[in-house]
């Protein structure tokens, strides 16, 4: 598969990705709390499942009591009991 | 606390989202920068707060999505006001009530002296009495910082530094004490050695005095054993006597008695989980209580609290809520057989003698006698013997 332009940019300056390629952060803490940077908006919200737009394709997280703490332009910080994170690419 | 101090003064709203594009709803938001928060799944759309000024923003949004947006919520300073506007007897009776505190607060109406163990407090209350540091004192009438200090400096013993602050309605008197240092006699004053206790003496070395007593002889307390004032004799002239710092080591065999009356039960308070709360204010220098603040129970802790009401700019205003919380207990007495209680006596009474006696004393014997009193108590006495050095240095009195 050919390489982004951006993706070899970074490979040769040592730049971690998702600040040149702008691809998806995740900050996960236990299966308590996600800490998602560069997403691209919401799909899906519901208490059970959030699917969040990026820029390599769809995230989608499951669990119970799913809430959204904290949404701004480029971070979201999702709260709950987590059970799986997926990705739809 | 600030975040939420902000929201509610500029004023925002909890909206309900009806429809199925409730997120793509909240995505056009974020991308206008439109700040929204506490965003919740509801059924058939969302729920989020969002500020007075990015509401007035979502008429267009809503419109592009084909959403129903339903204030659900109304929060803020700006609400809180219309609600009350025309409740003039209210509004007169807060902006009373703000005159109440502002006036109140040129006033002293509590003094707190903190940092007083060993000195004398009513020495101080008293001092600060009548320099004008008082309760109900106006504040522009009170002294000087620096003659406050030197009033309270000179009429108390033992305090090295001291300064008043005031806090609204509170004037808070800090107090330094001195550090008093320890009674050590130097090296050239002339001294006697005494004996700490009474005892019977073992051994004695003296380094220097006179020795007015022998190994076996028997001493009470503050019995002169190495005298500093020395006889010199010299042929064909009179007696003088030459004063020395007498140093002495003397092991004698003491004797020490405690004894005390202890309890056959121990007692635990277990709570019933009742409970009652009482409530007194504190307005100008006097305490109100509330009324019903009658316990009825007949075994109770309680636990007091106070809450001091202060205002930005002005501080203390003066008022004050004390809380007491009253739990009651039920008292059971577990019954202790006298073996185990002779022991806790034991322990007890070890300790308070060894508070008083000097460093490096060997316990040689102990005998516990006990003897009961009525039904429930009983009168224990411990005795122990040491050997133990009861050499105390006395200065020489002014002879």
């Amino acid at each position: 598969m050919r390489k982004r332009f951006s993706e070899t940019i970074a490979d040769a300056w040592g730049v971690p990705k998702d600040v040149i390629m702008n691809i998806p952060r995740l900050t996960i803490s236990g299966d308590k709390e996600i800490y998602i940077e560069n997403h691209k908006g919401i799909l899906v919200y519901t208490d059970r499942e959030i699917r969040l737009s990026t820029e390599i394709g769809i995230i989608r997280i499951r669990g119970k009591n799913l809430v959204i703490d904290r949404i701004r332009l480029e971070d979201v910080r999702i709260s709950g009991t987590f059970s799986g994170i997926e990705y739809q690419i | 606390m600030f975040n939420k101090f902000f929201k509610f003064l500029l004023g925002y709203v909890i909206i309900r989202i009806y429809g199925k594009g409730a997120e793509r709803f909240l995505n056009i938001c974020l991308r206008r920068g439109i700040p929204v928060w506490n965003v919740l799944p509801r059924e058939n759309g969302l729920e989020m707060s969002v500020s007075i000024d990015g509401f007035l923003k979502l008429r267009p949004v809503a419109k592009k999505c084909g959403v129903k947006v339903r204030i659900k919520e109304k929060h803020g300073l700006i609400y809180k006001i219309r609600a009350y506007r025309k409740r003039y007897v209210f509004l007169a009776s807060v902006i009373l009530a703000i005159c109440i505190c502002a006036a109140s607060t040129r006033f002293i109406w509590l003094v707190e002296i903190n940092g007083v163990e060993n000195s004398d407090i009513n020495s101080i209350m008293e001092t600060l009495d009548r320099i004008g540091v008082r309760s109900g004192a106006l504040k522009s009438k009170l002294p000087e910082g620096m003659e406050i200090k030197k009033a309270i400096i000179n009429d108390t013993d033992n305090i090295a530094w001291a300064w008043v602050y005031i806090e609204g309605a509170k004037a808070r008197v800090e107090i330094y004490e001195q550090i008093i240092a320890p009674n050590v006699i130097d090296k050239k004053t002339p001294c006697d050695i005494v004996a700490a206790c009474d005892g019977v003496i073992k051994k004695m070395t003296v380094k220097n005095g006179e020795k007015k007593l022998k190994e076996g002889d028997a001493v009470s307390a503050g019995d002169v054993i190495v005298s500093g004032k020395v006889g010199v004799y010299k042929a064909e002239k009179p007696e003088e006597y030459i004063y020395v710092h007498s140093m002495a080591e003397v092991e004698a065999y003491t004797t020490h008695k405690k004894s005390g009356e202890y309890k056959l039960y121990y007692e635990t308070r277990t709570p019933t989980g009742k409970n009652k709360r009482c409530f007194a204010v504190e307005f100008l220098g006097k305490a109100f209580n509330f009324p019903f603040s009658k316990v009825k129970y007949d075994e109770y802790d309680t636990e007091e609290r106070r809450h001091e009401l202060s205002v930005p700019f002005f501080g203390y205003t003066g008022i004050a809520l004390d809380v007491i919380e009253y739990d009651e207990v039920t008292v059971n007495r577990e019954p202790l057989s006298i073996e185990t209680a002779v022991e806790f006596a034991k322990n007890d009474l070890e300790e308070k003698i060894s508070s008083n006696l000097t460093p490096l004393s060997e316990l040689t014997d102990e005998n516990i006698e006990y003897e009961k009193t009525d039904n429930e108590t009983i009168k224990v006495t411990l005795s122990m013997k040491f050997i133990q050095n009861i050499a105390t240095e006395q200065p020489l009195s002014g002879e």
